[in-house]
């Protein structure tokens, strides 16, 4: 490897242009079957799919203004570009353990039941395509997950992935805080 | 004896009597036998002559009778051809036997005539006839015994008809009396062994020489008769001699007997009797000796007594002299005993201070060349030194540079941690960018998707951009762990040359020591040298000056040698006087 870091190089930009090439091909090639597309977070080390049409936009975890006397999934507010939303933790209600993450991790603002949110997230894995007719309903007895919050679940070649059902979701009472805002 | 002879005058005439009288009675003895037998010889040769010459005539006469009867020719009476017995009585004989014409004639009628002379002297052992050649016809009948066989008997028994032609036979048989003494006398030994005188006188016949009458005489009665006149007249001669002596002695004795007595009184006044006197018995000489001798000694006492007394005198304040020498001669003997002691003991003692100083001597010599090796080996020792300060130079010099090397090394490393840490910097901006790249490419995806179809191809670019960021933030990962590797090793790396510097220091605080210490060395062995050297002629000093003690003190062993010497000499000299006081001691008192 030390002996030819330049052939090292070349080889991986090749694979990398080979690659480039062949997900264009790809695509054309794979136009059969309705899709739908979901952005894959990760969120207290497992990953859930989000609806993209129900996204906006992907940023960094700015700092949070913390506020006062509102429920614990709701970590504070940002201002994004002169509105305020709220930001969410998705971890209390989903029922997974939470972690110190303070500073770090990538906000999703979402367009859903209303009203725009920011969902607190640890890293936002990229967008996969998923054929409709591979979604299935969620395997009772996995994890703790209240039904209402879940649309299905798809097996993927890496593992299992969950797909929220985020209108369902942000429509529970305790998230119901910021009418006043409106 | 010859003392015993000396001593004593008649022996003294007697011994020189005897000699002069044996000298003549011997001259007169041998001059008397010799005469006496020589007359005796002349007599039995005037007898022997007459027989020799009767016998002759007597021969003459039957030859020629035989040839006027005609018994015999003439020829035949001169007859010579000898005819060897072969045969009868007289044959075999070991000597040779002959018969002549004539000698059974004269077998008959001379042997008788023969014989008579044989019977009538003892003397004459034989009387016969013979011819010119020595031939004998008839012997005498004591000489005619038959033939025994025996060789010996013969020779003696049976000599007749035999050639007696031996120098003696032949010269009787042929001497003729031309020398006018009319017989020829010859001493001869016989074939027998027997001294014999022959006489013979010459037989003529007719006028013409026909042969000789032999007479054997035998001398020995005539030499018993000579011995036995010797014997007696030597015999007599002892006799007078023996009784000259013995007279003389006892004369002379008689004569010297006064003398005796004067030599006794004279023992006796030496002695010390000096009141005797000889009492003068006769009036001769030796009278006369003995007065005077008895004046002298009466004048000699009167002058002795006198004298003794004088003497006496002398010799006690000789005594008194003797004893002051003698005490005097005591201490002066101590003194010099203890003289000599002290000298031999100051002998003993110098000669332990001899072996000593000697010894001195040598050891100096040693601990002097032990010096010179110390010098020596700290001259080696001091280049030894010089040559590890200059080491030490150099090592210091190499240190210096050494640590320099490693100060250096330290500040690359230092710079080459910083650079990597800017390196850091800008992967972090890197990575902020790929973040940012990620986030960007995410929300084109979702801009894309909000698109729907019309934004298909342009979701699958925004994949690509975040797949390219996410391989970005890949990279600087890699970028950021070979950093933290550079920078551990750096770290390190610092911390080994801080090391490296600290031992430099270290080693260079030692090589400095070892500099001062050799420093230290140099100047402790430069003082050996010098002590050595120091010691070196020291030592020579202490070598000379322990020869000369040795010298000094051999003389004064030699002074003190010569001192017991003389001490010895001393006592010895007054011992010798001490002796000869105590001799004179003696003397003196024996005089009392």
């Amino acid at each position: 490897m030390k002996d030819s870091p330049d052939y090292e190089i070349q080889r991986v930009l090749q694979d990398m242009r080979d690659e480039y090439w062949r997900s264009l091909e790809e695509v054309e090639a794979n136009d059969t079957g309705a899709t739908r597309d979901y952005l894959v977070v990760r969120l207290g080390g497992e990953r859930f799919g989000i609806e993209t049409a129900l996204t906006r936009e992907v940023l960094r975890a700015p700092r949070l203004v913390r506020v006062p006397q509102v429920p614990p999934q709701v970590r504070g507010i940002i201002n994004l570009r002169g509105q305020i939303v709220a930001v969410i933790d998705l971890r209390g209600p989903l029922g997974l353990p939470l972690g110190d993450d303070a500073g770090s991790g990538q906000l999703v603002v979402t367009e859903a039941a209303g009203l725009t949110s920011a969902l607190w997230t640890e890293q936002v894995e990229g967008i996969r395509s998923i054929s409709v007719a591979a979604i299935e309903p969620l395997t009772a007895g996995l994890a703790q997950l209240p039904r209402g919050a879940v649309a299905g679940q798809v097996l993927l070649e890496d593992g299992l992935l969950v797909l929220l059902d985020l209108p369902q979701l942000l429509s529970r009472e305790d998230f119901i805080i910021d009418q006043k805002g409106e | 004896m010859s003392n015993w002879i000396s001593e004593r005058i008649s022996l003294k005439i007697v011994l020189s009597l005897v000699a002069v009288l044996t000298v003549i009675l011997g001259i007169f003895t041998y001059t008397l036998v010799r005469s006496r037998g020589d007359v005796l010889k002349k007599m039995v040769l005037a007898k022997a002559r007459t027989l020799a010459v009767t016998g002759a005539r007597t021969m003459e006469q039957v030859l020629e009778g035989a040839i006027r009867s005609g018994q015999l020719t003439k020829e035949q009476v001169f007859d010579t051809n000898y005819q060897k017995i072969v045969a009868g009585p007289l044959a075999g004989a070991v000597i040779p036997k002959y018969h002549t014409a004539y000698d059974r004639f004269l077998d008959t009628t001379i042997q008788k005539i023969e014989d008579a002379y044989v019977d009538e002297d003892s003397m004459v052992v034989f009387a016969v006839l013979v011819d010119h050649n020595g031939y004998l016809p008839t012997h005498n009948t004591k000489y005619s015994k038959a033939l025994t066989g025996d060789a010996e008997q013969d020779k003696v028994g049976n000599r007749t008809k035999r050639i007696f032609d031996d120098e003696t036979g032949l010269k009787a048989a042929r001497y003729d009396g031309s020398d006018g003494k009319k017989f020829l006398h010859q001493v001869y030994k016989r074939d027998t062994g027997e001294t014999m005188w022959d006489l013979s006188a010459p037989v003529f016949v007719d006028g013409r020489h026909w042969g000789g009458f032999r007479i054997g005489l035998s001398i020995r009665q005539t030499d018993e008769a000579i011995a036995e006149l010797r014997n007696t007249v030597v015999l007599s001669m002892l006799l007078v001699l023996i009784i000259a002596s013995l007279t003389i002695l006892f004369v002379v004795g008689r004569l010297t007997r006064p003398l005796k007595v004067l030599t006794r009184v004279a023992d006796k006044i030496a002695e010390g009797n000096l009141e005797e006197t000889i009492s003068v018995g006769s009036h001769d000489e030796i009278g006369q000796l003995a007065a005077a001798f008895n004046k002298m000694t009466q004048v000699i006492v009167k002058n002795l007594k006198n004298e003794v007394h004088r003497s006496n005198r002398l010799v006690a304040s000789v005594k008194e002299a003797i004893q002051q020498l003698s005490s005097s001669a005591n201490q002066i003997m101590a003194i010099s005993a203890q003289q000599a002691s002290g000298a031999t003991e100051q002998a003993a003692a110098v000669q332990e201070a001899t072996t000593t100083s000697e010894e001195i001597a040598v050891t100096a010599r040693q601990v002097e060349q032990k010096a010179l090796r110390v010098e020596t080996v700290a001259e080696q020792a001091s280049r030894a030194s010089d040559q590890g300060v200059k080491a030490v130079e150099v090592a210091v010099g190499g240190m210096g540079r050494l640590k320099e090397q490693v100060q250096s090394i330290a500040e690359a490393m230092l710079e080459l941690g910083e650079n990597s840490q800017k390196i850091g910097g800008i992967v972090d901006i890197i990575d902020e960018i790929s973040e940012q790249t990620n986030l960007l490419a995410l929300n084109a995806a979702i801009e894309a998707a909000g698109a729907g179809e019309a934004g298909k191809r342009f979701s699958i670019v925004a994949g690509e951009v975040k797949r390219l960021a996410e391989r970005t933030v890949d990279a600087t990962g890699q970028i950021k762990g070979l950093i933290e590797v550079i920078q551990a090793a750096t770290n390190a790396t610092i911390m080994l040359t801080e090391e490296g510097t600290k031992g430099v220091d270290g080693a260079s605080t030692l090589v400095s020591r070892i500099a001062e210490e050799l420093g230290h060395i140099i100047a402790m062995v430069e003082e050996t040298t010098e002590n050595a050297r120091e010691i070196k002629l020291s030592t020579q000093q202490q070598t000379t000056a322990s020869e000369q003690m040795a010298e000094t003190i051999a003389e004064v062993r030699d002074v003190s040698t010569q001192v017991a010497a003389s001490a010895q000499e001393t006592t010895q000299s007054i011992s010798e006087l001490t002796s000869l006081a105590e001799r004179l001691k003696q003397l003196v008192e024996e005089e009392k």
